[in-house]
């Protein structure tokens, strides 16, 4: 399917006449690529169902602050990471070190792909819930999304050579992870 | 020889499937969530608010008070005019704030991922 431009959207967006309408191409041009960076987050349906929520509300709503130098993809990804952070702090004492996280995320994978997939997926994914918290941001953004360094480092607020070493670090991190399959 | 993991192994497959039509069917739901959202936040910034405070009372009264005037208190009295001053005080603060104007408060304080 043929999605409309950024730009086309953005003019509906700016017409208060065409702005539910400017919204819904919104949602549909983009839904499906952030449910995906937000499931490879948060793991779990249930939770990237929620954090769906958070985003596309928060979206629509403060859409008049999008601030047209930068680009909507860019500025949905960093609402949906900064909603997966927050879903990370569900449930958990105030200040919890994303480390004391992990361990829940990889028990959550197993138990979402019971009895299904591919086993090096899965060793792929534990790998990756391995990472500290910015090189897994950085790596899923990078492996998966194909975003580019520049843009990498405006949805984390981090400088682009950070994004490019924490890509490094986490690239080489993952490959040790899986050479000892 | 030194081994090497193949990426291309893996490629951008994942172990993860979405129930069937819900990416398709998705809309987001805007009342229930700008309720939840604006209530969570209330709370969560009482707390930090409150704490913040506390520790602020707790450090003047241990470091700032000179050894020769210390005089203690029973504690029933001490936690007493503290509880009694945090509340005020936030009650004056977070009085007049809508619901609007909290979760406007929420999306500037968790825009720094990595501070939160």
């Amino acid at each position: 399917m043929q999605h409309p431009k950024d730009e086309y959207i953005l003019s509906l967006i700016g017409d208060e006449k065409t702005k539910e309408r400017g919204l819904s191409l919104l949602i549909d041009k983009y839904k499906e690529r952030i449910y995906w960076h937000i499931r490879r987050l948060v793991v779990s349906h249930e939770d990237a169902q929620d954090v769906m929520q958070e985003t596309f509300f928060n979206a629509c709503r403060y859409i008049d602050r999008f601030e047209s130098e930068s680009r909507l993809y860019t500025w949905l990804y960093r609402i949906a990471t900064n909603e997966c952070i927050r879903v990370f702090r569900k449930n958990k004492i105030i200040f919890t070190p994303y480390d004391s996280i992990k361990g829940e995320l990889i028990n959550k994978l197993y138990y979402e792909t019971a009895d299904e997939g591919d086993k090096i997926l899965l060793k792929f994914q534990e790998a990756i819930l391995h990472l500290p918290k910015k090189q897994r941001l950085v790596f899923n953004l990078r492996y998966y999304d194909e975003m580019s360094y520049e843009d990498i480092s405006k949805v984390l607020n981090i400088s682009t050579s950070s994004s490019k070493t924490n890509y490094h670090y986490a690239s080489e991190k993952v490959k040790n992870y899986m050479l000892k399959l | 020889m030194k081994k090497e993991f193949d990426f291309e192994q893996v490629g951008k497959r994942l172990p993860y499937k979405a129930p069937e039509s819900y990416i398709e069917n998705f809309k987001p739901n805007s009342r229930r969530e700008a309720y939840r959202k604006s209530t969570k936040f209330s709370s969560r910034i009482f707390v930090y608010a409150a704490a913040s405070v506390a520790l602020l009372i707790i450090c003047s009264i241990a470091f700032l008070t000179p050894d020769n005037e210390t005089v203690i208190q029973p504690f029933e009295q001490e936690s007493g005019k503290i509880a009694n001053f945090i509340t005020t005080d936030f009650e004056v603060i977070f009085k007049d704030f809508t619901d609007e104007e909290l979760t406007s408060l929420s999306v500037i304080l968790d825009s720094d991922l990595f501070e939160n």
